[in-house]
């Protein structure tokens, strides 16, 4: 649990923050206070600083660099809150917290998975490839996207094979990432983070071949530690807090139809 | 001379006047990791019912300009694995215990103040003005009658001094302070979450799971001040005043406005170090004034 572990809270000097695809924005920050310290699948709360917008917006970690003391976050530009991101200034300050959450369960795995992400939910995957193959085990890939794919390149250095579908068929197949998954019984486990839909797809698909399935989870979130109980999934009936508990749960535990 | 902070609710001695609001700071621990807990005067745990409560459906939060809305549900444990997880924690530090009780009957109350019986804790909180529970938080918090008999009838059962916690959603404020404090409330607190509401254009649906759901922050604060201001004028009790406070200048308002300590809320989410900013500029205040005792400039404003 997130509350066991120390987390920081801290100004980090912004190194770059660029659009790297269409709306698409990529922040690297200094961070030596937590940049050995992040594992794959865990977040950090991000102050905007602003007064009329008061909560901080949780991202995933898409990469951490120990030795330059550096991490690294993908965002889209969704609403409010991730505009006044993507106009930071390099050079600038930004507030964050973290480590958050538990990330993925990687300790577990022992043979290849396949690691399956929707839209703006494949940047956590990268650090959690990346661990993979860092211990002989890397991962097969499914990348799903709209129109334009992100990462790519990043996944091919660290995956066995990397796989895309878009849906207006810009990039690889045309359709759901979900047609490109067949063969589920050579994995021994999807990890996977996306939209609603896709990880209840995986879900379905997972439990049909009885292959396990981890999922990161997201929620409209308040404080991002736990406190004010706002950022909840059902999980055997009751509701668990996501920063706390998750954001990465076995699919099978959790109900995700809200 | 080493100038005075401390302040008396009812009779319990606050280092200095800074208290969480309940439900945002649960019992202290996650914010330990960021704040010395021994600096706050004392900590509000979050609301505390007889049996465990399950909350309402996600998504239970959403921003507003200034604010923010919460439906959580008052989601608890319930008041023995309270006493058995959280307050074993809570007792290491100096700061003050106050325990938020919840309920949807006086029966319900009433039981979970005497699940307390025995128990070393500071103050009650009675949150009568819980605007998330359908069954009967919102009823009480806003009926004079009945926020008079739930504040008796927990009075009859406990020695613990009762803070009783206020709605704002009221024409007249004064009235139910009024009634708490003539069914023996030792203190007040103001003010809950203003009820409000935001939808999703796009989706054409309420944003909140539960609809409709509780605004607190900065987007209050007016509101609440003046509340304090008026229930500090008409009734004899001590008053934590809350709504919006996120900087020393706030909680200094709402000091001159009458109350004798503050809550902050929502403004930890915002900065988890936010409590110990604004003691440090209260003191500077204080220093900058001239000030030897926060006292002092309590319920200055006519
Ligand atoms: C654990 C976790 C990890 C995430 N990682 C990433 C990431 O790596 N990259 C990325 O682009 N996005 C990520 N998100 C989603 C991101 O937090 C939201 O897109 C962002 O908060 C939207 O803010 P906004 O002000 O731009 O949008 P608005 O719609 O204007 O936001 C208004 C409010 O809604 C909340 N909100 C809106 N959509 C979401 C959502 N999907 N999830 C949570 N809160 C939401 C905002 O935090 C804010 O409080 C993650 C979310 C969670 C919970
Ligand atoms: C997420 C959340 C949970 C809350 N839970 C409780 C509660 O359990 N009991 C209670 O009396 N008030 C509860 N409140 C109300 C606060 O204690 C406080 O009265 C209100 O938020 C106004 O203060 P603020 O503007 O500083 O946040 C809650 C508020 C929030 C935002
Ligand atoms: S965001 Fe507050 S409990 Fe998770």
């Amino acid at each position: 649990m997130s509350t066991d572990v120390t987390q920081k809270f801290f100004a980090a000097k912004i190194l770059s923050n660029s659009e790297v695809a269409s709306d698409i924005f990529s922040m690297t920050l200094h961070a030596p206070e937590i940049a050995g310290d992040v594992k794959p699948g865990q977040f950090a709360m991000v102050y905007l600083g602003r007064g009329e917008m008061l909560l901080p917006r949780p991202i995933s970690f898409c990469d951490a660099n120990p030795a330059e003391g550096t991490v690294n976050l993908v965002y889209q530009v969704v609403g409010k809150g991730t505009k006044a991101m993507a106009e930071m200034p390099a050079g600038e300050n930004v507030k964050i917290l973290a480590p958050i959450g538990n990330g993925f369960f990687l300790d577990r795995i022992t043979a290849t998975p396949a690691i399956v992400g929707g839209g703006i939910g494949t940047p956590p995957l990268l650090l959690a490839a990346k661990a993979l193959a860092a211990k002989g085990i890397k991962p097969d890939v499914f990348l799903g996207f709209r129109s334009n794919s992100i990462l790519v390149k990043e996944f091919e250095t660290v995956a066995r094979n990397v796989y895309i579908a878009t849906e207006d068929g810009s990039h690889g197949h045309k359709g759901y990432v979900t047609e490109l998954l067949k063969n589920g019984n050579n994995y021994q486990e999807i990890i996977s983070c996306g939209p609603a839909a896709l990880l209840q797809a995986l879900k379905t698909y997972a439990a049909s071949i009885n292959i396990p399935c981890q999922v990161s989870l997201e929620e409209r979130m308040g404080c991002g530690v736990g406190t004010c109980v706002g950022c909840v999934v059902k999980m055997y009936g009751t509701f668990v807090r996501i920063c706390a508990h998750g954001p990465v749960f076995d699919a099978n535990e959790v109900d995700l139809n809200g | 001379m080493a100038k005075n902070l401390k302040v008396n609710i009812a009779g319990v001695i606050l280092n200095n006047p800074i208290v969480t609001a309940s439900g945002t700071f649960n019992s202290g621990k996650e914010y330990s990791q960021f704040i010395d807990l021994n600096k706050l005067g004392a900590i509000t745990a979050k609301g505390v019912s007889h049996e465990p409560w399950q909350g309402n459906p996600p998504p239970r939060i959403a921003e507003t300009h200034g604010g923010m809305l919460n439906a959580v549900g008052l989601q608890n444990y319930g008041a023995k694995a309270f006493i058995q997880e959280d307050l074993p924690f809570m007792r290491q530090y100096s700061a003050k215990v106050i325990v938020n009780l919840c309920g949807r009957t006086i029966e319900d109350y009433v039981a979970v103040a005497r699940d307390f019986d025995g128990v070393d804790i500071d103050l009650f909180e009675l949150n009568i003005s819980c605007p998330n529970v359908k069954a009967g938080g919102m009823a009480m918090g806003t009926d004079p009658k009945m926020a008079e008999e739930v504040t008796r009838a927990i009075k009859n059962v406990t020695k613990t001094p009762l803070i009783v916690k206020l709605s704002p959603n009221v024409t007249n404020i004064v009235e139910i302070a009024k009634a708490a404090e003539a069914g023996g409330a030792d203190g007040l607190s103001l003010i809950n979450t203003l009820l409000g509401m935001q939808i999703d254009i796009h989706r054409r649906k309420p944003i909140l799971g539960n609809k409709i759901g509780g605004l607190s922050g900065p987007a209050i604060k007016p509101v609440a001040l003046r509340m304090v201001y008026q229930v500090a004028k008409a009734v004899n009790l001590p008053i934590i005043g809350m709504g919006g406070i996120s900087a020393a200048e706030d909680a200094i308002e709402f000091i001159m406005a009458g109350a004798t300590a503050v809550a902050v809320g929502i403004a930890n989410f915002t900065n988890p170090r936010v409590t110990m900013e604004i003691l440090e500029g209260i003191e500077a205040f204080m220093d900058k004034n001239d000030i030897q005792d926060i006292n002092e400039i309590r319920g200055v404003i006519e």
